[in-house]
């Protein structure tokens, strides 16, 4: 497919990428740039506009989220306990996202839940999420 | 809600670049060309991800600049359908809602996707949902609420030759790209609860999203105080 600056798209969906993914990404160059800048000086700090801005707010909005807490580990420790309950691709990218508290989140996300799982599982998903993503709830209490 | 997108442009280096690495020269054209622009039908471009090839530099007659052939990768912004993502509230009309996220503002919640029961309080301007008990909940400016992807728009914004252009004003005003939106109300005081519901109302509503209206809206309890939030 083609696009305006004679720029030719491959592939337009290669894969998906978690909110964590995203914003440990964007955290990753705002390093690497600063370090150009030491390296460099300060002519290596002109960035283009476009980019500065992107990056500030999407940076703004993912610390606001989750994806702020989570870590590598937290996220595989997850996604394998999750892979015995059947769920989608997308379903375990949405709850990755937004770790679900209780039931009612959950349903939100899955779609036909009650009747794909019993209660008990439901009730073991919950734990899950919670038991890899112990500090995230210790600090929401705490607020 | 993020998808990586694989490309390939011809990036010019200008001999005013020369001085820094060519990774970075690469890199930083490719941002400044992506960053931050919605690709027609693909979304919106957050950055460059990675480079994965680069094609040697040619020096073409009549300039002293580099073109050079990259394939790389771009993080794009486009959620799927029916994916749930949290915003907030920046405006609301009597034809829906509008929500933003910090970096992308284009998202609206026409009013037939608002919870049944809710009305547009004029004098307020905002959008208030009775719920079956009674109570008023009001989706007020900046609150943080959750939406399900229902529908994309992209509006193709190139530019057209004035002469066969119908009016002026036709296509200008459209945003590239936009979503339209379903609600979940994601208010502190809403209390989530995890009491189930009779079977009958989820089969007499038309369609999904509606399943999941009626579903959500009886099971919120509207809390004053609102409390123990980490009831677990």
């Amino acid at each position: 497919m083609k696009v305006g600056f004679g720029a030719l798209i491959l592939e337009p969906r290669e894969a998906m990428l978690s909110n964590h993914e995203v914003l440990a990404h964007v955290q990753d160059v705002k390093r690497r740039y600063r370090e150009e800048i030491n390296e460099q000086g300060p002519a290596a700090a002109m960035k283009p506009g476009n980019l500065e801005t992107v990056m500030k707010e999407l940076v703004d909005y993912l610390s606001s989220t989750v994806a702020g807490s989570q870590s590598p580990t937290t996220i595989s420790n997850l996604v394998e306990a999750l892979v015995k309950y059947q769920f989608e691709k997308i379903e375990v990218l949405m709850v990755l996202n937004h770790l679900p508290k209780n039931e009612t989140e959950l349903d939100v996300l899955v779609e036909e839940l009650e009747s794909r799982l019993s209660d008990e599982e439901i009730t073991q998903v919950l734990d899950t999420i919670r038991s890899t993503h112990a500090s995230r709830i210790e600090t929401e209490t705490a607020e | 809600m993020f998808i990586l997108t694989r490309l390939t442009d011809l990036v010019t280096i200008q001999p005013s670049s020369f001085t820094i690495p060519t990774r970075q020269a690469l890199e930083d054209q490719l941002n400044a060309r992506y960053a931050n622009k919605v690709i027609h039908k693909i979304g919106l471009a957050i950055c460059l991800y990675d480079i994965l090839k680069s094609s040697d530099g040619l020096i073409g007659p009549g300039s002293g600049a580099v073109n050079v052939n990259v394939e790389f990768r771009l993080i794009v912004f486009r959620p799927f359908k029916g994916e749930v993502i949290a915003g907030r509230i920046s405006n609301s009309t009597p034809h829906g809602i509008h929500v933003r996220l910090d970096f992308f503002d284009e998202i609206f919640i026409p009013k037939d996707y608002l919870f049944e029961g809710s009305h547009f309080d004029h004098s307020e301007q905002v959008w208030v949902w009775r719920t079956e008990d009674g109570d008023e909940l009001f989706f007020d400016k900046n609150e943080l609420v959750r939406f399900r992807v229902e529908e994309e728009e992209f509006t193709d914004n190139t530019p057209v030759d004035p002469a066969l252009r119908d009016s002026l004003a036709d296509a200008d005003l459209k945003p590239p790209y936009k979503l339209i939106v379903g609600a979940f109300s994601d208010h502190p005081s809403l209390k989530f609860h995890a009491s189930r519901l009779g079977g009958d109302l989820k089969e007499r509503s038309f369609n999904r999203h509606h399943a999941i209206f009626i579903y959500t809206m009886t099971t919120y309890e509207y809390d004053s105080e609102y409390p123990d939030q980490t009831t677990i």
